[in-house]
């Protein structure tokens, strides 16, 4: 820990802040580095058995070229890897967002049952064909993912509302969500053909294979808005982590705060499981993580957090692609196993 | 000079009436102090006054000009803040400043922080979690938090419960000298009897949610006033520093023991 060095009080202020962001500003220059270089790796590895220098060749040529490693690189790879970028930076902002708002370090959009409402959107577009048919047939299950999301959100937000906003009821509602969307699901697997099963248990998984230039667009531009407009409450949910009575008592409306921010939240989470299918974890490691690193101000937890989230992503979409030789891992498995040793440590450190 | 008029404030929690109409004027530069006995609505009464509760009735703030104050002039410091925050000393009296903080941090209130930090002798704990401080220490951060945003109105819960001897001394050094160097309204919620007698100006006895006497110490720390609202016979005398100390000698001979009212 530094020491305050003994200057006058008008340079100290400023001396003692720049210290507190001098090392954040060094683990974010490293994290920076640590994504390019995961990413880059991740457009290298694949099953098709490209050489970096076929990548290249094919990154260069661009997206119309007509040979099969442009079309391997620009239709498969790079939508993969612009995905992991998306989904682990929404995945990594919103389970910071909820952990801060309901004051719990185990809530994540996973853990409040929020992609468990996704896979039963998911599964009912699946069997039932709706909204749509014919060639477009496969947003079927992304709409109605994104639609059940959001469904869930509000009524663990309602359900709240009737408790008073309490952050510890909306986080007990959120697992009444869960658990409910499983038996659904459940059920629809259980009423459906052995094929669509197949299919509502491969959505299930997570899979960045589903990936497409649509899904990259969607899910980034909800990002950017999304980051964008949490920006504005950096500052009150900094407060809101001092604690619920800290902040009220600093003149913050917490209940306006906890709806705004929830929603938000809800949002992201939508865009981020809607194409790729349900990944665990992430939402719930990324924000442990980017605490310990930088601390609590929100102007560095949420890049930071969004950053080990695409971090967390673009490792496991490597060993996903690696571990197997020719066979793609479903990404969701990758997370869980990587994600329960991590979680086993930081619950056995909290504990100390 | 800032004075504050409180009409017939009364609040409700769940249908029970916890503060049934409390009136009483204060004005800037005086020390106030609310005493009772538990469940008399003394931590609702300055939440009221922070507005973060409902109530009924009035409380109306103005300064000499007759403008009145908002909440933005007021600070409140709960008691004993219990939370896991990772932020540092420094970091968590700078969010004092909260409503005024933009994405990049002015100097100015930077300065503000470490001059409070310095005026509070904080500032070698600057680098610190905030988690990590003792119980003393963390009242002192939460005070100089109260005090970087200059707030003309500062009501302290029970600021001294929790602390040892030294450090109820010195948080209330801290709230008097502010109170004195800057005439705002001090109010502080407080069981210490002997400490409200040697810092306040201004002592508000609420029992059962009433007002049941009010003045200076002299006159609301006398035997018969406090037996009957503390249901205790006391002992007032005078210390050899010359403030008045209380002694609760034996419950009154009318009390059947702990009412259900009591428990809060």
């Amino acid at each position: 820990m530094p020491k305050v060095k003994n200057t006058s009080t008008l340079l100290k202020g400023r001396e003692i802040y720049n210290e507190i962001n001098k090392k954040r500003n060094v683990i974010f220059l490293l994290t920076l580095v640590g994504i390019m270089v995961s990413l880059f790796i991740d457009l290298l590895v694949g099953s098709s058995g490209l050489t970096i220098q076929d990548v290249f060749i094919a990154l260069i040529s661009g997206p119309g070229a007509d040979s099969i490693h442009a079309s391997i690189v620009w239709s498969v790879r790079f939508p993969m890897t612009l995905i992991c970028l998306c989904v682990g930076a929404s995945l990594g902002l919103a389970g910071t967002q909820m952990q801060t708002i309901l004051a719990n370090p185990l809530a994540s959009p996973y853990t409040l049952g929020v992609s468990s409402a996704a896979g039963f959107g998911a599964a009912v577009g699946f069997i039932s064909g709706f909204p749509f048919r014919g060639e477009i047939v496969w947003v079927n299950a992304p709409i109605l993912a994104f639609v059940m999301t959001i469904a869930s959100t509000m009524a663990i937000f309602f359900l709240g509302k009737a408790k008073g906003l309490q952050a510890q009821s909306m986080v007990l509602f959120g697992i009444v969500i869960h658990f409910l969307f499983q038996a659904l699901l459940s059920l629809v697997q259980f009423r459906s053909t052995p094929e669509v099963a197949s299919q509502i248990v491969y959505w299930m998984f997570g899979s960045l294979l589903k990936a497409t230039w649509t899904g990259v667009l969607v899910c980034g531009i909800i990002f950017i808005i999304c980051a964008i407009l949490l920006s504005r409450y950096a500052w009150k949910l900094t407060a809101l982590s001092a604690g619920e009575e800290r902040a009220k008592s600093l003149g913050i409306n917490t209940d306006r705060v906890r709806l705004h921010v929830f929603l938000i939240s809800a949002l992201l989470t939508a865009g981020a499981v809607s194409f790729v299918g349900t990944i665990g974890f992430v939402g719930l490691v990324a924000p442990h993580f980017a605490r310990m690193l930088v601390g609590e101000d929100q102007r560095y937890l949420v890049p930071m957090a969004s950053m080990l989230g695409v971090l967390l992503m673009s490792c496991a979409s490597i060993i996903s692609k690696s571990v197997i030789p020719g066979i793609i891992v479903p990404i969701g498995i990758v997370t869980s196993l990587v994600g329960v040793p991590f979680l086993t440590y930081m619950i056995l450190r909290r504990t100390k | 000079m800032i004075t504050m008029k409180l009409s017939d404030v009364a609040v409700n929690f769940q249908k029970k009436e916890v503060l049934k109409g409390v009136s009483i004027t204060l004005k800037g530069g005086q020390m106030v102090s609310v005493i009772g006995p538990n469940g008399t609505g003394k931590t609702t009464l300055v939440k009221a006054i922070a507005k973060l509760v409902r109530y009924s009735g009035e409380v109306v703030i103005t300064d000499d000009n007759g403008k009145r104050i908002t909440t933005n002039d007021i600070a409140y410091v709960p008691q004993m803040t219990v939370t896991t925050t990772d932020l540092t000393v420094f970091e968590m009296v700078l969010l004092g400043r909260v409503k005024d903080l933009s994405w990049r941090v002015e100097q100015v209130h930077l300065d503000a922080v470490s001059k409070i930090l310095e005026e509070l002798g904080l500032i070698s704990l600057s680098y610190r979690p905030f988690s990590r401080l003792s119980g003393g220490q963390r009242q002192l951060v939460i005070m100089a938090q109260a005090l970087v945003s200059h707030p003309r109105v500062l009501l302290l819960d029970e600021p001294t419960s929790a602390l040892d001897l030294r450090h109820q001394l010195q948080v209330l050094d801290i709230a008097k000298k502010y109170n004195k160097d800057t005439g705002a309204i001090t109010i502080v919620v407080i069981h210490d009897l002997g400490l409200a007698a040697r810092y306040s100006d201004y002592i508000v006895l609420l029992d059962d949610g009433y007002s049941a006497k009010e003045g200076t110490p002299d006159v609301v720390l006398d035997e018969h006033v406090l037996e009957k609202a503390y249901q205790v016979e006391v002992d007032v005398s005078v210390s050899a520093g010359g403030f008045k100390t209380v002694t609760p000698i034996r419950p009154s001979s009318n009390l059947g023991g702990m009412g259900s009212e009591d428990l809060h």
